[in-house]
């Protein structure tokens, strides 16, 4: 008779761990470590940029104006790190949380394939008021893309 | 009867891990805050060295002490908090408040001090961070 409830109550266990298993696996949070690393990466890119405007011969205004530039793309980085502290602590089903991370890699890659050329190359798409323009629309397309997936 | 015993405690053990609420985890922002403090240092030694106009020093310093106030205000917000715990939802989205903060701030303090020095108190960046500051001490308030 013990035998019967102790081998009852290991099935009883077994289902419940089984269930928990399954359940932890399903649902998942944001990588945030991994988007951190894309984030201080980006940010290291940023930096490197301002160093070759800095050591470039563009006059003093010149250089002012890039480092306009490279400021908005500070705040860009940091939107999107705001943007997914909205997510910070929630448990989304595996396919959600892999779209959120996937449209955070998106436009961490898009910011840095922006910043990640020569000093001259940036400056020309940067200080040219539509192809700037052109480019933040853009990084505001991806950054609300983001947000939606974040709220859906 | 002992398999029910069973299955009682172990839902009892489950709820009781789902709803495991925590404290922050204090002594990482103390590391986090030492770290940017040290990069404020750092950035106010080169920006002494750099052969910067004056009021392009000025602003500088200006900055870096509106940086260190930032710090102290986020320290600020975890000192309050320390000794509250959360549940495990919010005491994650604290952490990566205060994470984002400390790393774009230490990201700023490592700029070139000639391109730091041309930054203003209007930069979006700042205005952002403010607002994120905000943000952080209302969700603070409203989560004890």
């Amino acid at each position: 008779m013990i035998a019967a409830q102790l081998r009852s109550a290991f099935v009883i266990l077994l289902a419940f761990t089984l269930m928990s298993a399954t359940g932890c696996a399903s649902r998942r949070g944001v990588d945030f470590a991994g988007i951190a690393e894309q984030s201080t990466a980006t940010l290291s890119d940023i930096t490197s940029l301002e160093n070759r405007i800095s050591e470039s011969d563009y006059t003093d205004e010149g250089k002012s104006e890039l480092v306009q530039r490279t400021t908005r793309l500070r705040a860009m980085t940091l939107g999107i790190d705001i943007a997914l502290i909205a997510a910070a602590g929630r448990q989304y089903d595996q396919q959600r949380s892999q779209q959120i991370n996937a449209a955070a890699e998106i436009a961490h890659r898009h910011l840095q394939s922006f910043i990640n050329r020569p000093a001259d190359l940036f400056a020309r798409s940067a200080l040219t008021a539509s192809e700037w323009s052109a480019f933040e629309s853009r990084a505001d397309a991806l950054l609300m893309s983001l947000q939606e997936r974040i709220e859906q | 009867m002992v398999s029910r015993v069973v299955a009682v405690m172990m839902v009892l053990l489950c709820c009781v891990g789902c709803s495991q609420r925590r404290a922050i985890a204090v002594n990482e922002f103390a590391a986090e805050s030492a770290n940017t403090l040290r990069a404020a240092a750092t950035m106010e030694e080169r920006i002494l060295l750099a052969e910067l106009p004056a009021e392009n020093q000025k602003q500088a310093l200006a900055t870096t002490r509106m940086i260190r106030n930032s710090v102290k205000d986020v320290d600020e917000i975890i000192d309050a908090l320390a000794s509250t715990d959360f549940d495990p939802e919010n005491v994650v989205r604290l952490e990566s408040s205060f994470r984002t903060m400390y790393r774009h701030m230490q990201a700023t303090l490592e700029q070139p001090p000639a391109v730091f020095a041309t930054r203003g108190f209007d930069a979006e960046e700042f205005k952002q961070w403010e607002s994120q500051l905000d943000a952080m001490l209302q969700a603070a308030k409203s989560l004890r």
